[in-house]
């Protein structure tokens, strides 16, 4: 969506599709109209959803919406000579070893992520669903991790094609090991939720266990 | 402190005997390494059905699987981005399982499991218990190699195959489902009247319910000219080709015939797009960083050098972008392709520039500043990146205080590196001190830090030396003036009461008129290890040429060498020469061998760890090979390479020198 608005930043922000406000300067003789300019700031995001708060190309300057990792992109470009996020969601991660019958289930290894929460996509079953919870008990982020006991199958003739009906998938009935997972760095408690039983279609999944943070072990 | 247990990338693990009736003896064997584990896409190949004398066999099937993999698209253009192991495993019995028939192998694989005559069965119990007994690696592709030549394999967390030669084709299909969550694209009645939907409606990343070309997920990669519905048949074609996800109708996939549709299929654009996405993610863009510390307090009067470390693809580094406070400060001068300057096909091409930005705390003033350096992996195969995984970014921040630097300006440096001291005796070293400012500094005195920056542990004393004879001369703990441009030299002594290993304690100079001397591990530092038992104590040096104390190393991948020479002063005793890189991480792979002292040739076959016998006042002499996969800068105070003498996991004594690649 195309929007040409000035002074209408503050009834625009928030808004629930975008992650960031970002403020942007380009030389004020490098696009020859707006629709250049809008062009190629879209472009810049690779994708990513951008609505254009303000514009004015004689000035060498932009407001825009954009979702998270689009200032990033942008910073990118040196086009851009200023780049500023006026807001950002962005989270500060760490990675996590998690077992989910222990004493310590859940233990920071010290390695710092940039933590971005990601959706389930592929094979149903294949991930593990990774809630965290902070002190508060307020969600602060969720995470897919492969399930170390998933099998799949699939048969292929010789000529490479799929034979059909051969294509089956199992989550193996044994413990879970302790697995790694990034996650904010203020989770206090996570929620591991397995898709076994749900192979073919997804579902919430099955809570495999809801573990606490521990400090005994951690490494910085 | 030197990163004594992150040596899983340099060595190889060998554990026999082990407590674990489950884990079967095993030996984890780099033998693809460009990196630091923690910033790579580890892929590890095990060995399941091989007895003692088939290892051979299956070191071979090893190679052959790395090279499957890393040989084809998209895999070859990011080679730098993995390491590859072989994980050597010791079955009682040779073959597989079959049901019914137990085979006793190491991972206790089964073919024909669940009732499916070609599906080989991993007991992930076992293989998780492998893998974690052999290293701490997180290993994000993982196969085991079956010793059958019957055809078979699967899918899932373990992948699995066979030694028959049409088996890793399936691998390389079973990967776009489990490292990049892949859809199958065929299509197969049954599994559609079962599951009709998608799973993450209404779009996959290469499946869709949406139909048009405005709504669907790939829309970039359609051409003006290709129809919509697509119903062509050509290769590497991106349209919306109705039929995937099992189902033939209501869902479209991107290109004709994939691999993720038939095998022996390029894997075309779309999904190819993910597996460079998640190359990114996976293996961030940026190897090393300094300064190490994100949070930086200078003075309005400093000038304080900011560096990365790019990765590189098939020999060329990413450009960077430096900003402060969101401006442009430094950008590459040719402006990456697809951003202002369309011209190269496929971001190969371009070198790695702007690596350093000096940040002027005059120019910018007193305040809180943000400095970025921005890079991004610029490639033809990526057109839709909504959440920048292509881009990687290193963020400092820093505060200008309002004061400026003192005139004198002081430095500090320590031989012999690293210490072991039996009986808790004092350990010994030698420090200089150089004032490298414009005017005297008054009142100084030396300290002893730790890593944190803290007063260090042992008790410590230090007396001025003559520079050219080592004796000591003067008062003990003096306070000392050092006149502009002059140094000092001091003998000082780190007394431990209790028992310590691998204490890394900083020699840090002060004046009345200067900041502190900076900490910088390998420069003025010392690694101390002290106990009441006896133990070897080896004092080492390392030569280099033809500059002292700088590896040059060559930047095509050949190798660079160092020169050792190491005296044992302890008691007799046996040790692991091993190469360390202390707390960064920088494209190397370090081996060593010993050395006839008079010729310099080697006389022990080249390694990446040598277990070497010294008896009590033994002179060994030893070449360490360093080979770089990648640029690396000329950062002395952080970029060292390390030759650590260790026994245990006890350091018992080391030397470092400075390193950086000819561009």
């Amino acid at each position: 969506m195309r929007v040409l608005i000035i002074g209408l930043l503050v009834a625009l922000w928030p808004t629930g599709a975008f992650a960031q406000i970002i403020e942007l300067n380009f030389d004020p003789g490098r696009f020859a109209d707006p629709d250049a300019a809008i062009s190629y700031i879209e472009a810049a995001a690779m994708g990513g959803e951008v609505e254009i708060v303000s514009l004015n190309v004689s000035q060498g300057s932009a407001v825009i919406e954009a979702g998270e990792g689009a200032g990033r992109l942008y910073r990118s470009d040196p086009v851009f000579l200023i780049v500023r996020e006026q807001s950002t969601r962005l989270t500060e991660g760490r990675r996590f070893v998690v077992t989910v019958d222990a004493a310590i289930p859940f233990a920071q290894t010290g390695q710092a992520v940039n933590f971005r929460s990601t959706g389930r996509t592929g094979w149903s079953g294949e991930r593990l669903r990774v809630i965290a919870y902070d002190t508060a008990g307020q969600m602060v982020g969720e995470t897919f991790v492969p399930d170390p006991r998933f099998v799949r199958f699939e048969a292929w003739a010789e000529d490479g094609q799929h034979i059909a009906g051969a294509n089956r998938s199992f989550v193996q009935d044994v413990p879970l090991r302790p697995f790694h997972v990034d996650l904010p760095a203020s989770a206090a408690m996570i929620a591991v939720f397995d898709q076994a039983g749900s192979n073919i279609t997804p579902s919430e999944g099955r809570l495999i266990g809801r573990v606490s943070r521990g400090f005994i072990g951690e490494a910085e | 402190m030197l990163n004594l247990f992150k040596t899983a990338f340099l060595s190889a693990f060998v554990f026999a005997g082990l407590a674990s009736a489950q884990v079967a003896p095993h030996t984890l064997v780099p033998i693809h390494i460009t990196g630091d584990p923690d910033t790579r896409i580890n892929y590890v190949i095990i060995a399941d059905g091989f007895t003692a004398g088939e290892q051979q066999a299956f070191r071979d099937a090893a190679t052959t699987f790395k090279d499957l993999l890393l040989g084809s698209s998209p895999y070859v253009r990011y080679a730098d981005y993995f390491n590859v192991y072989r994980l050597e495993t010791i079955s009682n019995e040779s073959g597989v399982s079959t049901p019914g028939n137990v085979v006793d192998t190491a991972v206790r694989s089964e073919q024909g499991c669940f009732g499916i005559d070609r599906l080989i069965c991993a007991n992930d119990q076992r293989a998780s218990a492998l893998l974690a007994a052999a290293s701490d690696i997180n290993f994000h592709i993982r196969l085991i190699v079956a010793n059958t030549q019957t055809y078979g394999g699967g899918g899932g967390f373990y992948a699995t195959t066979s030694l028959h030669a049409a088996a890793g084709q399936v691998f390389q299909h079973e990967i776009g489902h489990s490292y990049v969550s892949l859809d199958d694209e065929y299509e197969d009645a049954g599994i559609c009247a079962q599951q009709p939907g998608l799973y993450g409606p209404p779009n996959e990343l290469n499946a869709t319910a949406q139909s048009t070309r405005a709504a669907s997920p790939w829309a970039t990669w359609i051409d003006q000219g290709t129809a919509v519905p697509t119903t062509g048949t050509a290769d590497a074609v991106p349209g919306m080709y109705e039929g995937g996800h099992y189902c033939s109708t209501g869902v479209w996939r991107p290109t004709f015939n994939s691999l993720m549709r038939t095998l022996n299929r390029p894997m075309e654009q779309i999904n190819t797009e993910e597996f460079v996405r998640q190359f990114n993610t996976t293996s961030p863009g940026i190897d090393a960083i300094s300064p190490g510390a994100t949070t930086l307090t200078v003075t309005n009067n400093s000038r304080t050098r900011f560096q990365v470390v790019p990765k590189t693809i098939t020999g060329q580094a990413f450009g960077v972008t430096w900003r402060v406070n969101g401006q442009v400060v430094l950008a590459p001068a040719t402006p990456p392709p697809g951003l202002s300057s369309p011209t190269a096909a496929d971001g190969i091409g371009f070198a790695a520039e702007n690596t350093r930005y000096v940040f002027d705390g005059g120019q910018w003033g007193v305040g809180q500043h943000t400095i970025t350096a921005t890079i991004r992996d610029v490639s033809a195969l990526v057109r839709n990146d909504p959440g920048g995984r292509t881009t990687t970014e290193q963020r400092w921040t820093v505060t200008v205080e309002n004061r400026a630097t003192p005139d004198a300006r002081l430095v500090a440096a320590v031989l012999p590196y690293a210490r072991s001291m039996s009986a808790f005796a004092p350990a010994t070293a030698f420090a200089t001190v150089i004032n490298s400012g414009s005017v005297e500094a008054q009142t100084c005195t030396l300290a002893l830090q730790n890593l944190a920056g803290q007063a260090a542990t042992p008790a410590f004393g230090y007396q001025q030396t003559n520079a050219a004879t080592n004796q000591p001369t003067g008062p003990q703990n003096p306070t000392f003036n050092l006149g502009a441009g002059a140094a000092a030299s001091f003998v000082f002594s780190a007394t431990y009461a209790s028992t310590a290993a691998n204490d890394e304690i900083f020699v840090v100079a002060d004046c009345a008129n200067s900041d502190p001397s900076a900490r910088g591990a390998g420069v003025n530092s010392a690694l101390i290890s002290a106990a009441a038992t006896n133990s070897p104590d080896i004092v080492s040096v390392a030569a280099t040429a033809p500059t002292p104390g700088i590896a040059d190393l060559p930047s095509d991948g050949r190798r660079g060498a160092v020169a050792l020479s190491a005296i044992n002063i302890g008691s007799a005793g046996t040790v692991v020469l091993r190469g360390d890189l202390g707390p960064v991480s920088l494209p190397l792979e370090i081996e060593f061998c010993e050395t006839n002292s008079t010729t310099g040739a080697c006389t022990t076959p080249r390694a990446l760890e040598l277990d070497v016998t010294f008896a009590q006042n033994e002179v060994k002499t030893f070449a360490m090979f360093i080979r770089a996969h990648g640029p690396i800068r000329f950062v002395p105070e952080r970029f060292r390479v390390f030759a650590i003498f260790q026994e245990g996991q006890a350091s018992r004594g080391g030397t470092s020198v400075a390193l950086r690649t000819n561009e």
